[in-house]
């Protein structure tokens, strides 16, 4: 011990200070309460009793057994897939439109896009469920213009999730655009002009310049995004659907919350949210590791 | 600084607790010398506000002196639970019976008795009150919750349109199916389709009048004998609700209505009746309704003429943890509440009563008509009380109730059929059964 103390000056001691503080809080606030969860998941507990029994992986077992909680899991996977996937479309072709466009109006698209963002997901969540109505709804209504009866939207297992996940990229989308767009205007411009010069397309410019240039971007936002919806699909449910028809929307957070605080089966429910933990963290690294700078 | 630095975390962490230390026995002390003069109230604030219970708590505080605190939110059960498991459980909540946390107490046997503390008041209430599973609920006779508010549930019509065409009221299943296309642009019946549970509202007493012996098949199905689903009452029941499908008596869309959607559709006249509580007066106040619209309201049609028809009675509950910290308080409280001076001030501020003998008088001079039709609906020949409710169960990974009622959502839109939700309700029921005789 007397052979260290000589070696911690300040500048070490600060390193340790600045470096511990962190530590310590990532541990109160991350670990601690991780560790917690996968602890309560071993027990049966009603979350009010002050009898709590231990079952072991038992809940862990019953939980992929359960053919709800399986498909809660699809539900999910659905929902992020098909959400990320429009958004992010979506999101990049309105900024490049409106980046390369040079429209004077792209002030107003540009707010009108973002606009959603600042609304309250359960503001959204109302909206939709009322776009949606299957006679008043301004969806079917519009269809109907058009000789064709819409289907009912929230109240069929064929079209819920996707109706839902209409909500969801409506909600993002201006969003990831400002990104994209702030990501477009740093692209040199020369190079755009070097290509018009080599006679390149705008598709050709669009897959050889600017999604190579915007790809770290394109890698963070999936992250966000993967782990934004997983939250968001839970809010989105809850007010829409309800996880109906017959559990046709049900998604994992949905699954867990209504274990927890509906059915009073604590242990299971904290057996559910390391599952989804694990799950999430699964899903950022799969998207970052499947996203990997390549040559293009 | 390299000594000033961890002597500096030290004192902070030694202040930091003492601090702690001083303040946790502060509070200690406030609540061990203010036991008996002390109440804190915890309720629900729903439809029917605060404004009654701050009134109460006022009253209350100003007649015995004892220091009342209202804690009141549309989100009392999570501030409930966390007040229990941080060991500052209220003294008194009003919350439903068939909210998540009120179950969990049934289930976990963490309520006061209130048996003999209703004793001296138990015959102003309706004949059966206290014999109801969500006062009752172990089948005992002993009491653990008391109604606040006495709802009926039912099959809403629009009187009015009812009388000036001519079309009378069915009594029985026939009767009401041949009412399909009694009015024109207006489906037979809608529900509050996202939400299934509010089939209960009807369903209840379709169980009990689908058979002879129909309630003592109730009280089996609602404690998960898995035997009553070859009840041939209960399989009686489940092919009206596949009629309705098959038949296409719904009205379009309503399986993707949330309670206001479909509610808001019946008002309108698009459909000829709605299943709901007596709240859907007040709850619908301020809601479009169609030319001269005058709620009426019916109990479930019979298998056959004459039969027994049933009513569903719902309360609001109130009840005592039994981790409370001021029971007799608490207990003062609630027979404080059951004064008629403050049953009084109840119809005024919330347009509900409990089940009282003389409750549709008191409540009279403060209601719409609607509500006063809905509580006299018990007064006439050969209609019946109902309190059904489904035993809460502890510890399965599937909801038994909500199971049960999502099932019937999906027999009334054509999901599933009548055999397969049968053959996918009994691992539930045997399941939940052997929980319960745990």
């Amino acid at each position: 011990m007397t052979s260290l103390k000589p070696k911690l000056g300040t500048r070490q001691l600060f390193i340790v200070f600045g470096l511990g503080i962190p530590l310590v809080v990532y541990c109160l606030f991350v670990v601690g309460p991780t560790l917690s969860i996968f602890l309560e998941s071993l027990f049966r507990w009603n979350g009010l009793s002050p009898n709590k029994k231990f079952v072991g992986l038992k809940n862990y077992t019953d939980l992929f057994g359960n053919p709800m909680f399986l498909s809660a899991i699809s539900h999910t996977v659905f929902l992020l897939l098909v959400s990320t996937a429009v958004t992010m479309g979506i999101a990049i072709f309105f900024a490049v439109t409106l980046v390369q466009s040079r429209l004077p109006e792209r002030g107003i698209f540009r707010v009108m896009f973002f606009f959603p963002n600042v609304l309250s997901v359960v503001v959204i969540g109302i909206i939709f469920r009322y776009v949606y109505a299957p006679n008043t709804g301004i969806l079917n209504s519009a269809l109907e213009a058009f000789g064709i009866e819409g289907p009912i939207w929230l109240g069929d297992a064929r079209t819920v999730l996707w109706a839902i996940s209409g909500a969801m990229v409506w909600q993002a989308m201006g969003y990831y655009m400002l990104i994209y767009m702030a990501g477009l205007d740093d692209i040199p411009p020369s190079l755009y002009e070097a290509a018009d010069l080599d006679g390149a397309s705008k598709f050709r410019q669009f897959i050889h310049i600017t999604i190579p240039m915007l790809w770290d971007i394109i890698r963070v936002t999936l992250v966000f995004y993967i782990i934004s919806s997983l939250n968001l699909s839970f809010t989105f449910v809850r007010i829409m659907t309800d996880a109906g028809p017959n559990k046709a929307s049900e998604v994992l957070l949905t699954f867990m919350y209504d274990q927890a605080f509906e059915n009073g089966n604590f242990g299971y429910a904290m057996a559910a949210a390391f599952v989804i933990f694990v799950l999430s963290f699964g899903l950022a690294l799969l998207s970052d590791k499947l996203t990997e700078r390549k040559d293009f | 600084m390299r000594k000033c630095v961890p002597s500096f975390v030290l004192c902070a962490i030694l202040a930091f607790s003492a601090t702690s230390m001083a303040f946790a026995n502060g509070e200690k002390d406030v609540a061990e010398s203010s036991a008996t003069s002390e109440l804190k109230i915890s309720v629900f604030q729903g439809g029917f506000g605060r404004e009654y219970w701050d009134l109460m708590a006022e009253r209350f505080q100003e007649q015995t002196g004892i220091q009342t605190t209202v804690e009141a939110s549309p989100n009392i059960a999570e501030m409930i639970r966390t007040d229990i498991l941080s060991g500052n459980a209220p003294d008194f909540v009003f919350l439903q019976a068939n909210e998540a946390v009120t179950k969990t107490l049934m289930a976990d046997r963490q309520l006061v008795d209130l048996t003999d503390t209703i004793a001296p008041i138990k015959d102003k209430f309706v004949d059966g009150t206290f014999s109801m599973k969500s006062i009752a609920p172990y089948g005992d006779g002993r009491v653990y919750l008391t109604p606040f508010v006495s709802s009926t549930m039912g099959l809403w019509y629009n009187k009015t349109h009812f009388e000036e065409n001519g079309i009378a009221t069915p009594a029985t299943w026939d009767e009401f199916f041949a009412l399909d296309g009694a009015s024109a642009e207006r489906a037979l019946f809608t529900y509050q389709g996202i939400y299934p549970g509010y089939l209960q509202c009807f369903l209840y007493s379709v169980f009990a009048a689908s058979s002879e012996n129909g309630k003592g098949m109730l009280d089996r199905l609602t404690s998960y004998d898995p035997t009553t689903l070859d009840d041939p009452g209960f399989r009686n029941a489940l092919a009206l609700l596949e009629k309705m499908n098959s038949e296409d008596l719904l009205l379009k869309g309503t399986v993707g209505m949330d309670h206001t959607m479909s509610q808001s559709e019946f008002l309108k006249g698009s459909a000829l009746f709605i299943p709901c509580g007596s709240w859907i007066v007040n709850e619908m106040a301020d809601a479009p309704k169609e030319d001269g619209f005058a709620y009426g309201m019916l109990p479930a049609p019979s298998l056959k003429p004459g039969m027994d028809r049933y009513i569903s009675t719902k309360f609001e509950e109130m009840y005592i943890p039994s981790t409370a910290k001021n029971i007799e308080n608490a207990k003062k409280f609630l027979l404080f509440l059951y004064e008629e001076e403050n049953l009084i001030e109840q119809a005024k501020l919330t347009q509900g009563l409990p089940p009282m003998k003389n409750a549709v008088e008191l409540i009279e001079p403060y209601v719409d008509p609607g509500v006063t039709a809905s509580l006299r609906i018990l007064e006439e020949d050969g209609v019946m009380p109902l309190g059904a409710t489904f035993t809460p169960v502890n510890g399965m990974a599937t909801n038994p109730e909500d199971y049960f009622w999502e099932q019937m959502g999906a027999i009334i839109t054509g999901v599933k059929s009548p055999q397969k939700v049968v053959d996918e309700l009994r691992p539930v029921f045997e399941e939940a059964q052997s929980l319960l005789a745990e």
